[in-house]
């Protein structure tokens, strides 16, 4: 009777503690197959569209929460991301973005993605004007589409006229007129990059991504004023240094500068200076 | 007459009410609004709009539950358990009755509605103060205009619920067909915009299905108009004119439904 009485209760200590057990190695199973499939399967926007029903909203932010894992995940790890996954990341933003359209957290995140850790500035721009588009108020998308034109595809006047449409919608940084008219006098400049990164950290409350754009903007703001020291030491030599460590021996800065991406800082031969890093962390 | 529905629509709800589904479907919609506090900090700047999202989804998705397991199951009960003789063999019409039931379900729906409605309300003034930067684009008036929106397709979908009940004695049967309709109301705007559209025209479709549709969004109710989520999710102010027109929409629907169902269940066999 006793014994009759004590099994279940044995069967339920060993249950509670085989269970965890059994989760772990399930978790393991998991995990393995998550990182075969990644996020790689995408349903397409018109049937997600009609399927979400009334249940739009949330679904959009349920993709973005998805995605923004998957890509916390991948920098977390420093994890380079093959280029190939750049038509994936942009389809993703698109499905998002035609679930809510007004959504400037998808926008953003995936313009951002593509443009500097794919080098695809072409579909951060796509995405961006559909943003455009829709976001009728807001000084947003037409400023980082100037930008994206002046930085990433070198084309100033198309770039001056979206921070002139930028400027014209109200609501923006102070900055955005006399930008747009003297876009020629930043020429190759990094200023746009740091203002722009300086506009975004303000605005921004993830913490994650706080730290990751601090990061870009401590290694442009570095990059800036070691082209500046580059463009004194000219001045006082006639000719650009060939390694950093010249403008050290010229005593132009007092020891050489690290990248918290874990890549070393040259000098090319037109006296810009870049990382080996190309601001993404190597492993 | 009036005093015979109202009393009629208070029994029901006093019966609704005692259903232990109502505390169930309130649990969890409490449950869903609470996560906001912890779901908002994982997004970067939006957090108004998730906030939004998730309480006004929460909202709808406790009036479908509402419907779908409470208003089908207070009708067929009575025929089931056989107490609506009781009820009939008091002086009430059966129009009466059924339009009894039907603001009985409407009683229990606005009651659902208000305290969730300020349930939701309170998680959001809370993710305000915790996160007062990020809620700058958010309206209060475009968030209540979301939940009204939202508690007028409910009106419409038990009107319909009231119908098919009237025509058939399975709640399954009952319920089968208020989803089909739930679920063709909020797509048929998408299909038929998208049929009208550059792509949508050159989609191979026969003619005989694009006449099927062109019949059906006029005879499906389009619940479409009352989603007004992702307004209130951005905080785009919407003109009253608009509101006016889904209050008439809503109306017209179930006034037109709820006199068929009255027709339909006076000519029904009971025994």
């Amino acid at each position: 009777m006793r014994l009759t009485r004590l099994f279940p209760v044995i069967c339920l200590g060993l249950l509670i503690v085989l269970c965890p057990i059994y989760q772990k190695k399930f978790e393991e199973k998991r995990s393995t197959l998550l990182e075969e499939s990644g996020i790689g399967y995408l349903i397409p926007s018109e049937f997600i569209t009609t399927a979400s029903l009334e249940f739009k909203g949330i679904v959009s932010d349920f993709l973005y929460l998805k995605m923004s894992t998957y890509l916390g995940g991948k920098i977390v790890n420093k994890e380079m991301m093959d280029r190939s996954q750049a038509d994936f990341f942009y389809n993703a933003a698109d499905i998002i973005t035609s679930l809510d359209p007004w959504f400037w957290d998808a926008y953003l995140m995936s313009s951002m993605l593509l443009a500097w850790d794919f080098n695809r500035a072409d579909l951060a721009t796509k995405l961006l004007k559909k943003a455009t588009t829709y976001r009728t108020w807001d000084f947003n998308p037409p400023y980082y589409l100037g930008f994206y034109h002046y930085y990433f595809l070198k084309d100033n006047a198309t770039a001056s006229t979206y921070l002139m449409e930028a400027a014209r919608r109200g609501g923006g940084p102070g900055f955005l007129i006399p930008l747009a008219t003297r876009l020629s006098v930043y020429q190759n400049s990094l200023t746009p990059a740091i203002l722009l990164l300086e506009e975004q950290l303000k605005t921004t409350q993830d913490p994650f991504m706080v730290k990751h754009l601090g990061t870009r903007l401590k290694v442009i703001i570095t990059l800036d004023k070691l082209e500046k020291k580059v463009a004194e030491y000219k001045k006082r030599n006639g000719h650009f240094p060939e390694k950093l460590s010249d403008l050290l021996s010229d005593k132009l800065i007092g020891n050489l500068p690290e990248d918290p991406y874990g890549g070393k800082f040259y000098i090319l031969p037109n006296g810009r200076v870049f990382t080996t890093s190309k601001l993404r962390f190597i492993k | 007459m009036l005093a015979k529905i109202l009393s009629l629509s208070m029994l029901t709800f006093r019966d609704g009410v005692r259903d232990r589904a109502i505390l169930g479907v309130g649990l969890f919609s409490l449950g869903m609004m609470s996560i906001t506090l912890v779901v908002i900090g994982f997004f970067m700047r939006e957090l108004n709009k998730v906030a939004v999202d998730i309480n006004l989804s929460a909202i709808s998705l406790a009036g479908l539950l509402l419907t779908f397991f409470l208003s089908i199951n207070l009708m067929a009960k009575d025929i089931d358990k056989r107490t609506i003789y009781c009820v009939m063999s008091k002086p009430f019409s059966r129009a009466q009755y059924i339009w009894g039931k039907y603001i009985g379900i409407l009683f229990i729906i606005i009651t659902a509605f208000t305290v969730l409605t300020m349930c939701s309300s309170l998680t959001i003034a809370l993710a305000k103060l915790q996160y007062a930067n990020w809620f700058k684009a958010f309206s209060w008036i475009e968030y209540y205009k979301a939940i009204y929106a939202s508690f007028l397709m409910f009106v419409v979908l038990n009107a319909f619920v009231i119908l098919f009940s009237s025509i058939t004695s399975s709640s399954f049967i009952t319920l089968l067909f208020s989803i089909s309709i739930y679920i063709g109301g909020q797509t048929i705007e998408e299909v038929v915009l998208y049929l009208k559209s550059g792509p949508g025209q050159e989609t191979q479709i026969s003619e005989f299905i694009r006449e099927m549709i062109d019949i059906l969004q006029y005879v499906l109710p389009n619940f479409s108009v009352f989603d007004l989520k992702m307004q209130a999710s951005h905080a785009i102010p919407l003109p009253l004119d608009y509101m006016f027109g889904i209050t008439g929409y809503a109306a017209i629907y179930s006034v037109v439904l709820m006199i068929a169902a009255s027709l339909i269940f006076n000519k029904r066999e009971l025994s």
